[in-house]
């Protein structure tokens, strides 16, 4: 009798075992189709990328080949690419020099940064530990909210605001007439460029900052309170610390926002690829400048004369590289913050 | 000397009455807390005891929709009052959590931000004196001295409580709070840790929340026992494990026991 | 007595016409499918429908030119002149002569012509629908063939909506238009490899020596006015003044009337073809080297809109924009004491005007001719007003 129902239960948990390792291998079978699926996309969209970045190489090669180095080093892209425009077909003009151009990325794009980050951070903190909770929601979709607005929008609203603001307060018409031989005085600006870029790059900032404050647990901010901390130094100095990696992944996407917009600045920077000169003082931010980005959509009408076509080709090159070399750049940080923190 | 010492109340809890929301979580507590003593808080799950815990640091105060009524002092002044600061408060009563929580951080500057934060920029020496000194009083010291740079989440869990205790050590507070400090810990780390508490006894007013009543039984000196809210018996520990006095304490002491 | 000889013989004339030409208050005429709105009714005399021609002939890309001497009227297109006078049944078509069935008349002081004859001579396909009382006249909706267009960038607009229309009207008409730029627009049409040519300039003499047999016909004027800030106090500008402003030679407004203010020249990016007509309207008519370029420190901006934009907002900006694009947000200085009113282009007082202009080989005729007539036509003026060129006939 004993043995009898043993023996039984045995059989039925053999049935058991059989039936659950052919469940077993079909859910092996799924995960593997799904991650060689995966694969395969990753791989694609890899491929994609790598394909690009080649023919924007191929495109522009001419450029690097006439003019090496000195394509980094020297400036006057305006004038070239008129001189290349109105040259003959038997006489092309390859001769370009896009200094100017990257500057006037680098600077709008670094100053956004300098007054993005600030401005960030401390509303994402505003959001996170300084607001009663029915109104977090409310500024978080209304960040959201601005996070999303096309930048034509943001250009248009700086063209009719920020600029006129720039030239009513900073600019007298005596400064215009000093410098009306160098470049014209008229608010559209690094500085107009860098404002509406802040403006643009900030709420980025500041969805991923929140969150990745969020995120933080909620140990740590009562480790840190019951150690005697404020509330304000707990932010300080465990809760933002703690989302370190969360805020750099926001910065580097705003960074790459501002590093590829094209359309907002070319409305509110000035469209010249002047290099602002520190000795001018204050004025320096008031040169009008011109973005790698904002070349390639201001200059694409030449784009039937070939030289002119690799030119902008090669501005892309720039470009990619930057943001490439950004994204390397924020893998490594972000890997050293966690590894500190213990996290890999 | 030290039996004098322990004599003396350094908190009292008067007339407490807690609610989270509409849900009342303490009611009617009165207990004293004596210096340089351990106290022990035991009970089923959910009576109170954690409640009560953060009510003597005010941790409490970051839960939306929790309110007390009625009083605790601190040396004898009231640490609910409007104008008390709790900076100060927390500076005096230090805690110690269930899990343990170090910060992302390495060892050094999870020791060192409260040094800094509460006594402003004290001489590098100095500073490490003192973490030395929390280190070797939460027996941690030997086992991370040639690794102070690494991440604390590197630690193990037991290493890490013993962190968060030396951690709590260094801003000098008068009495530490222990909730269930060994709860994820195994019995080796378990015995460390008690070791050090008999240790720091010396020292500090210690009120640990514990659900292992073998470990109240060897380290405190007054038990409070809570049951849906309330103290039902407090005695000092052998008088409270030899003889209690209501069915509860003595139904609880042998379920847990046998 | 006489006086009253005179009165009866007219009553008498009258109400002869009365019975010989019967009134057709209800005939309609439509030119390619549009009822046309005739100021005077139809009348049908011996068969044939008698018309005031103006409107319909227009509405061809025609003129109608009226010689009250001889009693002539002539309908040109630029490949058919058609002249019929008043009683004469001998009409002329190119100058060859033609007899009519029914001469035109003065009825109640209009001039009427036969329909048919003058529509069948400018070459369109004229019907009578007795059913419905209308007379149809297909011209523009009755092409077929291939047309080639190259050239001028300018012009090239122009070309392309009108073919879009076109061909959206003739199954069979297929009108390819490429660019390639005036000169280029020259050598096709020259050499035959395009059937028409844009050219954005008048023909130099050397061309027409060069290439004897190419035949330019106006389509319309392209007009480029300067424009500054409506508070500028400057109200004329000479040509020699505009030319040193954009090169940079004068930089104060005060240097040319205005305030002591810099001057913000803005001008449009290198491609643009305003860019391109203002450099050889302006700057290379006074520096004949044509080597003068535009002072580097000038905006350059991607649209008509947005360097209006940019002026209408900065008191001491200079521009320059197609007459197309103006409005009240920017003044428009005199030059040289004229004006910049389409008229002025027109009559090329206006100083930096060009002429638009169409290429053949040989006079324009077939279909090229009624491509060209097009856009001679009403229609075709309008899409050259909306293109922001002045049309040639405009509508007072
Ligand atoms: N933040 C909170 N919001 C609402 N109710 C809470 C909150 N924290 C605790 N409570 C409730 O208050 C009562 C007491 O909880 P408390 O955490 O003090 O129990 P405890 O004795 O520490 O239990 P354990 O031994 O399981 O830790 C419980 O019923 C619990 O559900
Ligand atoms: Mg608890």
């Amino acid at each position: 009798m004993d043995s009898l129902e043993l023996s039984t239960s045995l059989s039925v948990d053999k049935a058991e075992k059989k039936n659950q390792s052919i469940r077993v291998r079909l859910g092996r079978l799924r995960d593997s189709v799904c991650e060689s699926g995966i694969f395969v996309l990753t791989a694609s969209s890899a491929i994609i990328i790598v394909f690009i970045f080649i023919f924007i190489l191929i495109k522009s090669w001419n450029i690097f080949a006439v003019n090496g180095i000195n394509f980094v080093l020297k400036s006057g892209f305006d004038q070239q690419i008129i001189e290349a425009y109105h040259a003959p077909a038997d006489k092309p003009v390859w001769h370009f020099g896009a200094l100017g151009l990257l500057l006037g990325s680098g600077l709008t794009t670094v100053g956004a940064l300098l007054l993005a980050i600030p401005l960030g951070i401390g509303t994402a903190i505003v959001i996170t530990e300084l607001s009663p909770r029915w109104m977090k929601g409310l500024l978080q979709s209304f960040i959201r909210l601005l996070a999303s607005i096309p930048s034509v929008i943001y250009g248009l609203v700086a063209l009719l605001v920020v600029v006129p603001f720039i030239q009513d307060n900073f600019i007298t018409s005596e400064l215009q007439l000093q410098y009306i031989k160098q470049f014209q005085l008229t608010g559209n600006s690094l500085l107009a460029g860098i404002a509406v870029l802040s403006i643009m790059i900030t709420p980025v900032i500041v969805a991923l900052s929140v969150d990745a404050i969020n995120a933080v647990p909620h140990r740590y901010k009562e480790a840190s309170l019951a150690l005697g901390l404020s509330h304000w130094r707990t932010i300080v100095k465990v809760i933002v610390p703690s989302a370190k990696s969360g805020i750099t992944a926001g910065i580097i996407l705003g960074t790459g926002r501002a590093i590829g917009e094209a359309l907002a600045l070319s409305m509110v920077s000035g469209g010249i690829g002047n290099i602002p000169n520190p000795a001018d003082g204050g004025v320096f931010f008031l040169t009008p400048i011109l973005t790698l980005a904002s070349a390639i959509i201001n200059k694409s009408e030449s784009m039937s004369v070939p030289s002119i076509n690799a030119a902008l080709f090669a501005c892309g090159v720039l470009l990619l590289v930057t943001c490439t070399t950004l994204s390397l750049f924020t893998k490594i940080v972000e890997r050293s913050i966690r590894r500190r923190e213990g996290l890999e | 000397m030290v039996y004098s010492n322990s004599g003396s109340i350094i908190i009292s809890v008067k007339e407490l009455n807690a609610w989270y929301g509409e849900k009342k979580a303490l009611s009617n507590i009165n207990i004293d807390i004596k210096k340089n003593s351990i106290t022990a808080f035991i009970g089923p799950s959910g009576c109170g005891k954690t409640t009560l815990l953060r009510c003597l640091n005010r941790m409490n105060d970051l839960v939306d929709g929790f309110r007390l009524t009625g009083d605790i002092l601190l040396d004898g002044e009231s640490i609910l009052s409007k104008n008390r600061d709790v900076i100060e408060l927390r500076r005096k009563v230090g805690m110690v959590f269930q899990q343990p929580n170090p910060f992302p951080k390495t060892i050094f500057e999870n020791m060192a931000l409260p040094v800094k934060e509460n006594f402003g920029n004290v001489r590098r020496e100095k500073l490490e004196e003192i973490i030395e000194t929390n280190l070797k009083a939460a027996s941690l010291y030997e086992e991370v001295e040639d690794r102070l740079d690494s991440s604390a989440l590197r630690l193990s869990g037991g290493q890490q409580q013993r962190l968060c205790i030396a951690r709590a050590l260094t801003i000098n507070p008068e009495v530490i709070l222990f909730d269930e400090p060994c709860s994820a810990l195994d019995p080796i780390s378990t015995m460390k840790i008690e070791d050090m508490l008999m240790e720091l006894k010396q020292k500090y007013t210690i009120v640990i929340v514990t659900h292992n009543l073998h470990q109240a039984s060897r380290i405190a000196d007054e038990v409070a026992m809570f049951y849906e809210g309330q103290i039902v018996e407090q005695a000092s520990t052998d008088v409270f494990f030899s003889n209690p006095k209501t069915q509860l304490a003595q139904d609880y002491i042998s379920s847990k026991f046998s | 007595m006489v006086k009253k000889m005179l009165t009866i013989i007219m009553i008498a004339v009258m109400a002869l016409s009365l019975i010989t030409s019967v009134s057709a208050a209800s005939i309609t005429v439509k030119v390619d499918g549009k009822t046309i709105a005739l100021d005077v009714a139809p009348v049908i005399e011996s068969g044939r429908t008698l018309v005031p021609i103006r409107a319909i002939a227009e509405a061809l890309g025609a003129d109608v030119q009226w010689d009250d001497a001889t009693k002539t009227a002539t309908v040109t297109t630029v490949d058919k002149e058609v002249s019929v006078t008043v009683n004469k049944s001998s009409a002329s078509v190119n100058g060859e002569a033609k007899t009519l069935d029914v001469a035109a008349k003065i009825i109640g002081g209009r001039t009427m012509l036969p329909l048919r004859f003058v529509g069948e001579a400018l070459g369109a396909k004229v019907d009578y629908i007795d059913a419905t009382k209308t007379v149809t006249v297909d011209y523009f909706t009755d092409m077929s063939g291939t047309i080639k267009i190259t050239g001028s960038t300018s012009v090239q607009p122009i070309f392309q909506s009108a073919a879009d229309k076109l061909m959206a009207m003739n199954k069979g008409l297929s009108v390819t238009v490429a660019g390639g730029g005036s000169s280029v627009g020259l050598k096709d049409v020259a050499s035959g490899s395009s059937n028409i040519g844009g050219y954005s300039t008048e023909l130099s003499s050397s061309d027409r020596t060069t290439y004897p047999d190419v035949v330019d016909t106006k389509i319309a004027m392209d007009g480029i006015a300067i424009i500054t800030h409506p508070s500028n106090p400057v109200s004329n500008l000479t040509k020699q003044q505009i030319f040193d402003i954009y090169t940079g030679k004068i930089t104060n407004w005060k240097d040319v009337g205005g305030e002591d203010a810099a001057i913000f020249v803005q001008q449009r990016e290198a491609t643009s073809g305003t860019n391109k007509a203002f450099k050889e309207l302006l700057l290379d008519s006074i520096d004949k080297t044509k080597k003068a370029t535009v002072v580097s420190t000038a905006t350059p901006h991607a649209s008509s809109g947005l360097i209006l934009q940019a002026v209408a907002s900065n008191k001491n900006a200079i521009g320059y924009e197609s007459f197309g694009y103006l409005n009240s947000t920017v003044k428009t200085p005199t030059i040289e004491g004229v004006s910049a009113t389409k008229a002025n282009a027109l009559s090329g007082k206006f100083p930096i005007v060009r002429p638009l202009n169409v290429l053949t080989k040989g006079s324009p005729s077939g279909l090229n001719a009624r491509f060209i007539n097009y856009i001679l036509s009403p229609e075709g003026q309008k899409i050259v007003n909306d293109l922001g060129y002045v049309p040639l006939k405009i509508k007072e």
